[in-house]
């Protein structure tokens, strides 16, 4: 794969960003992210009126001499996450476009470094046909990072995706216990939504990169041509289709990837999910510091 | 529009080649893309939302069909052909209807053989598709036909046919109006400005510029033409002047001059004749087409001597022999006894003046009037004792009383009265006292009025004069004294009266030339002569005076025509003679005559004319052909431009 961002520089910048996730997910123990639940930490949350049973360490005894009634200080909880990140690895996400794969490994390391320098925990998943592989594992901490996604950078990009089957059909999706990540460009016939619904359904926080290249947002080629499919089998495969590219085509195009690109935002927006739509003609650092900050999925 | 290179529409197999390029499509080039997702979604939006992509691949088709269809044009070689300037094709035809067209050889006028020629023009042009417009120019050109085409050419041939109607002759006798046939030929060319002005004339043009002239003259034409008569009176005899010519060859002709009513003889002495006829023949040898003038008369510059005519009714002059045109082989000539007007002048103081005035008067206008003056002279006493002379009361032309008035004013002529003394009966004016004065009092003018032309009353003092107080509606005054008129006239009918109420004895109107002009312009005023002139050229107008209440016409033509109101006009629309009649006041017929010519130039058979007035030819480059290669050539570049456009916008 050519068109690798993975270098310490890059990495270097990411230093100052953290994932922002939502305060009512669950979480583990352990982790950096603050949560609505009361625990133990020294950050101040609320008061309440002491019951038997509670640790009487945790008396404020300013507010006894004055009310004469115990009363409890809580402090918020910090838990760790998990991040779930699904990259898609069918052909069209870089079989025949290295720099789009690139910049999805991109995205999904520079996510997955995030999670690990806050604590949290991260794991890849490669969604090939129905099945997300899971080759690493759970990663924690910055030296299994390092160490995976220096194989990251190798997978390889080919056949189809069902991004459905793929994360309903994953056996660890968690429960609400962290951000799940879908990399992809969406260019499936499957129906991505019932993923969607699915983490729903499991209390994750979602977020949805759509990455796309220029020539797929505003293709230059014009005429008679045979667009052939990299997801294709052969020259005969009902994906590939024989066009006469004019400007009407190109209009219809352009119109058409308008409302796709709507129709993911839209449906991400019902169900609570995050979505940002990026081209690989923007520098790497661009998407991170703008526009997946634009979302609100880093802070 | 026609095709100089049918073959050009070869071109049009380019119209087969374009369509196998259409039915075997180009190959599609095959391009790899990570997904056709997008493409297919696009399909739907391109069906829902582009269905005018069918026509824009349409238009593409059209227009590459119409470059070659243009191709192919061009290559036959597209023209319009301008407004035919064939002069083959289109003929206006002009017969010349002039008086000279009655020239006749063997049983055929010049004018029958012109329609003949005409006709056969027409249906040799319309037979080969072409137009005709015919033109008559006769006194007035007429266009009688217009542009016809050959699905008229029955019309045609019909209207040419009912030229040579004998019932209803179309041929003028005098000029054919040729310029004004060029005229009309003008509206035509206009159209046509190659369309071929045919002129059939009889007349030869030195130079007939564009116009085609057919002679239809025959070179056995000849004409011995009578051109004018003349009476001239020397001393005391009247000496005839004939103009002949004999146009076309050199002829002895005889010549023969009738001289009727006439006092004279010709020959002997012995054979004198009292309002007989006296006839004269004489025979010259005339050269071609020169005017000779023979003379008729007493002594040796003459061409026939011994003849001596004192007095003459009319003279009829003639050539007998048999040449083309007969109409001028005659001619009248009348005048030659002058009209009686009787004058009865009656005065009691009776003076030399007036005698001296219609003396003058009778000498002025002895060609037309024989006055025939009758003095009465009575005295004031002779009368005042009842035995003075009574003056006729009819049978007059004209009845001067001067002083004495009779008891009734004649009613059959004019009545002047002078200075009357008292009024008759039946007048239907007053006079009023003397009025005397010791120095001279200048008259006044009063209305204008014929009798007072050259008449200036400034110029006439009196000293005794009786003003008219009263007069009749009819009467115009026309000298005026200190406001009062002492002239006044009338001139009805029934009724022609003149007053002077002056003394002549107590004017200087002896000394002045106005009493002698107003007489004569009161003789010219109410006897007038009928018509100017005997001898007048075809469709003169001729002005009629008359001295009865009606005039009857009888000429040419069964013309019979009479008038009432005067003067009056008749046209002399036929040469002849014509006869004039009238029954005056008193009763006796006057009956006078006049003969109409034809135009000198229309005699001579043989004339030539400098040139032809030519109608307006339109310049005729600017109905040349016109090629359409350029324009075809335009569409094509203008067809290729919207295909480029098309195929730029398709793929931007």
């Amino acid at each position: 794969m050519n068109g690798s961002y993975l270098n310490d520089e890059f990495f270097s910048r990411l230093e100052t960003l953290s994932l922002e996730l939502r305060a009512d997910l669950a979480g583990f123990f352990g982790g950096k992210h603050l949560v609505r639940t009361y625990g133990q930490t020294v950050e101040f949350a609320d008061y309440r009126e002491y019951a038997l049973g509670d640790d009487i360490r945790r008396i404020d005894w300013n507010l006894y001499s004055r009310f004469e009634k115990f009363f409890l200080k809580l402090f918020t909880d910090e838990r760790q996450m998990h991040t779930q990140i699904f990259i898609d690895c069918s052909a069209s996400m870089g079989k025949d476009n290295p720099e789009k794969a690139g910049y999805a490994v991109a995205v999904a390391a520079a996510l997955g470094y995030l999670s690990v320098h806050n604590m949290d925990k991260v794991s890849y998943h490669m969604i090939r046909g129905k099945k997300a592989d899971n080759p690493y594992g759970t990663i924690v901490g910055k030296r299994s990072f390092f160490s995976a996604i220096s194989d990251l950078e190798k997978i390889e990009f080919d056949g189809e995706a069902d991004i459905e089957a793929a994360v309903v059909g994953c056996q660890d999706t968690g429960n609400n216990d962290g951000l799940t990540v879908i990399v992809s460009d969406f260019f499936t016939e499957t129906d991505w939504r019932r993923a969607i619904d699915y983490l729903s359904y499991k209390k994750r926080q979602v977020l949805l990169v759509q990455i796309m290249t220029p020539e797929e947002r505003d293709p230059s080629y014009t005429g008679r041509v045979n667009l052939i499919d990299s997801e294709a089998e052969d020259i005969s495969d009902p994906k590939n289709m024989k066009i006469n590219i004019d400007l009407s085509s190109q209009l219809a195009y352009e119109e058409a990837v308008r409302d796709f690109v709507g129709e993911l935002n839209s449906f991400c927006n019902s169900r609570g999910a995050m979505f940002a739509s990026i081209s690989t003609d923007q520098p790497v650092e661009r998407v991170l510091f703008k526009e997946l900050l634009k979302v609100g999925v880093i802070a | 529009m026609s095709w100089l290179t049918p073959l050009g529409f070869l071109g049009l197999l380019g119209l087969l080649v374009l369509l196998i390029i259409y039915i075997i499509k180009p190959n599609y080039q095959n391009k790899f893309l990570s997904s056709t997702f997008i493409w297919k979604l696009s399909l739907k939006y391109r069906k829902k939302k582009r269905p005018l992509n069918k026509l824009r691949n349409i238009l593409l088709i059209l227009c590459q069909i119409l470059i070659v269809v243009s191709c192919a044009l061009i290559l036959a070689q597209p023209y319009l052909a301008g407004e035919d300037v064939d002069a083959g094709k289109e003929k206006i035809i002009v017969i010349d209807a002039s008086a000279n067209m009655f020239a006749e050889v063997e049983d055929q006028t010049r004018f029958e053989r012109a329609v003949t020629k005409a006709t056969e023009l027409t249906e040799e042009t319309l037979g080969n598709g072409g137009k005709v417009s015919v033109i008559l120019a006769g006194r007035e050109a007429t266009m009688l036909v217009q542009r016809a085409g050959e699905d008229e050419t029955k019309k045609v041939t019909d209207t040419l046919a009912s030229l040579l109607d004998p019932e209803d002759v179309k041929c003028t006798w005098g000029n054919g109006d040729i310029d004004g046939a060029m005229a009309l030929a003008d509206g035509i060319l206009a159209e046509n400005a190659g369309a071929e002005v045919v002129l059939f004339s009889g007349t030869k043009y030195i130079d007939d510029g564009k116009v085609t002239v057919v002679d239809v003259s025959d070179v056995s034409e000849w004409n011995v033409s009578i051109s004018n008569v003349r009476a001239i009176l020397d001393e005391g005899n009247y000496r005839f002047e004939v103009d002949v010519t004999s146009y076309g060859r050199s002829a002895p002709v005889q010549i023969i001059l009738e001289i009727n009513g006439a006092y004279g003889y010709y020959g002997s002495e012995d054979e004198i004749r009292n309002n007989g006829t006296v006839k004269v023949e004489y025979s010259a040898m005339l050269e071609a087409n020169k005017l000779t003038t023979l003379t008729f008369g007493l002594g040796e510059e003459v061409d026939v001597t011994d003849l001596k005519v004192s007095a003459y009714d009319n003279v009829f002059c003639y050539v007998q022999l048999e040449d083309s045109l007969s109409i001028d082989d005659t001619f009248y000539l009348y005048g030659g006894t002058p009209l009686p007007m009787r004058i009865q002048y009656y005065s009691t103081k009776s003076n030399n003046f007036i005698s001296g005035v219609l003396s003058a008067i009778q000498n002025l206008v002895k060609d037309d009037w024989d006055l025939d003056i009758v003095e009465i002279k009575d005295s004031e006493d002779a009368v005042a004792m009842g035995q003075g002379k009574e003056p006729e009361l009819e049978g007059f032309d004209v009845y001067i009383f001067e002083h004495h008035m009779p008891k009734t004013l004649p009613t059959d002529g004019l009545v002047i009265l002078l200075d009357p003394d008292t009024l008759p009966k039946n007048t239907d004016f007053a006079i009023g006292g003397l009025k005397k004065y010791t120095g001279m009092i200048p008259l006044e003018p009063g209305e204008t009025h014929p009798i007072m032309n050259n008449v200036n009353p400034a110029n006439i003092g009196v000293t005794w004069y009786k003003p008219i107080t009263s007069y009749d509606g009819g009467y115009t005054p026309l000298i005026m004294v200190n406001g009062a008129p002492v002239a006044i006239a009338k001139n009805e009918p029934d009724s022609k009266v003149f007053v002077l109420s002056v003394d002549i004895h107590h004017t200087d109107m002896a000394i002045t030339p106005e009493f002698p002009m107003m007489m004569y312009n009161i003789i010219n005023y109410y006897i007038p002569t009928t018509f100017e002139s005997n001898v007048l050229e075809i469709y003169d107008k001729v002005t009629l005076n008359s001295r009865s209440e009606k005039l009857t016409v009888v000429g040419p033509n069964d013309l019979n025509v009479t008038f009432t109101e005067f003067p009056s006009e008749v046209a002399a629309d036929a040469p002849g003679i014509y006869t004039v009649t009238q029954i005056p006041i008193s009763g006796q017929q006057i009956v006078e005559n006049f003969y109409v010519t034809i135009p000198d130039e229309q005699c001579n058979i043989v004339r030539e004319v400098d040139f032809l007035t030519n109608p307006y030819y339109p310049p005729v480059e600017e109905e040349a052909d016109i090629d359409y290669v350029f324009y075809f050539a335009l569409a094509l570049v203008c067809i290729a431009f919207l295909e480029w456009w098309l195929k730029s916008r398709e793929y931007n």
